[in-house]
């Protein structure tokens, strides 16, 4: 066998060397490197993804608050009288400037429908003019409970007053 | 007797490339590695992060699922109470419209109102009157009119009229 030079014999053992060096780059790099930096651009379109439908539900429950509160506000004075708790007493007070001599009778309470009670009297009551009774159907808008006049309504002349007799229907909320 | 002119020299397994070559493969495997962990890191970083907005989008939609079942129970109540105030109107608006039709001469004693009948009684100063300034405007409103007359000693007629409307909710325009 030939004898090797000493440089001979160097540049081979380098070739190995770098031979080795990228075949061990190679198997790290396939291995992991690529394996990792693919699942890392999937989580991160993933993590793009889920924080920009984050934000859309985030924008559309603020809106949806919004509507929310407004709609409150607007309907405060609605939603309490449907809570509030009728007196016959208190309302006989307030109507005295409708009505003289009144007298209020429950005749019957309905709880068919779903999220409300309803509970019936028969009124009867003097008044001045039939403008009076006008006018007493116009602050049932305002008062502090909703409720509605109802048929059988009866107006009887009883010389200078007349005599109404009528039905209310109070509505309130099922507790 | 030496058979060499000069003293032998060391040898070491790895001389000066092969220790450079050795290095630059350790270090190279060392940055690949830290490389290796800071991915991992930041994978997890990020599937926290995806994990969190899923779960929070989640929440955001029960709440406004939630919000929406309010609005939708104060819109029921709102159109409730809006529907009792147009009654309670279009009611005073129908007893305004009927006296408004009963003429000066005539003289009402009862009127009886229900959903779909209507009861006048009073007295006319004849029946001509009655007939010609009440009658043809119930007629116009009511599908049945039937009206009978008492004579009064002083010449007046009374009368009960009875009118009834066939009409969706019974209301007098």
């Amino acid at each position: 066998m030939k004898n090797m030079s000493k440089r001979d014999a160097t540049l081979i053992k380098n070739m190995i060397f770098l031979v080795v060096t990228l075949v061990l780059l190679i198997i790290v790099v396939l291995s992991s490197i690529i394996p990792n930096l693919e699942a890392y651009r999937t989580k991160s379109v993933l993590s793009r993804q889920n924080m920009t439908k984050l934000n859309f539900a985030k924008e559309e429950y603020d809106k949806t608050l919004k509507d929310f509160t407004e709609l409150q506000i607007k309907t405060k004075s609605i939603l309490q009288n449907f809570q509030n708790r009728f007196s016959i007493s208190k309302f006989l007070k307030d109507t005295r400037k409708f009505f003289q001599n009144t007298s209020m009778v429950e005749v019957s309470q309905n709880e068919s429908e779903k999220y409300f009670k309803m509970y019936e009297f028969e009124a009867t009551s003097d008044i001045k003019t039939p403008v009076t009774f006008y006018e007493f159907l116009e602050y049932l808008s305002i008062y502090d409970n909703i409720i509605e006049v109802d048929f059988p309504i009866i107006f009887n002349s009883k010389g200078n007053l007349i005599s109404a007799k009528f039905r209310l229907k109070v509505h309130n909320l099922k507790k | 007797m030496s058979y060499s002119f000069i003293k032998p020299r060391k040898k070491y397994l790895l001389e000066g490339d092969s220790k450079f070559w050795l290095l630059f493969i350790a270090t190279s495997m060392f940055i690949l590695f830290a490389f290796t962990i800071f991915l991992k890191i930041k994978i997890s970083s990020l599937e926290e992060v995806a994990s969190l907005a899923q779960k929070k989008e989640m929440e955001a939609k029960e709440a406004i699922i939630s919000l929406n079942k309010k609005i939708e129970f104060i819109d029921i109540q709102k159109n409730k109470a809006d529907g009792i105030y147009s009654s309670n109107l279009l009611l005073r608006d129908s007893i305004k419209n009927l006296f408004d039709l009963v003429p000066d001469q005539i003289t009402l004693d009862k009127v009886e109102m229900t959903k779909k009948e209507l009861i006048i009684q009073g007295s006319t100063p004849s029946k001509d009157v009655y007939n010609f300034l009440l009658l043809a405007q119930l007629k116009s409103i009511f599908t049945k009119n039937d009206t009978t007359f008492y004579m009064l000693p002083n010449g007046w007629f009374k009368f009960v009229s009875v009118n009834k409307i066939e009409s969706f909710d019974g209301v007098i325009e």
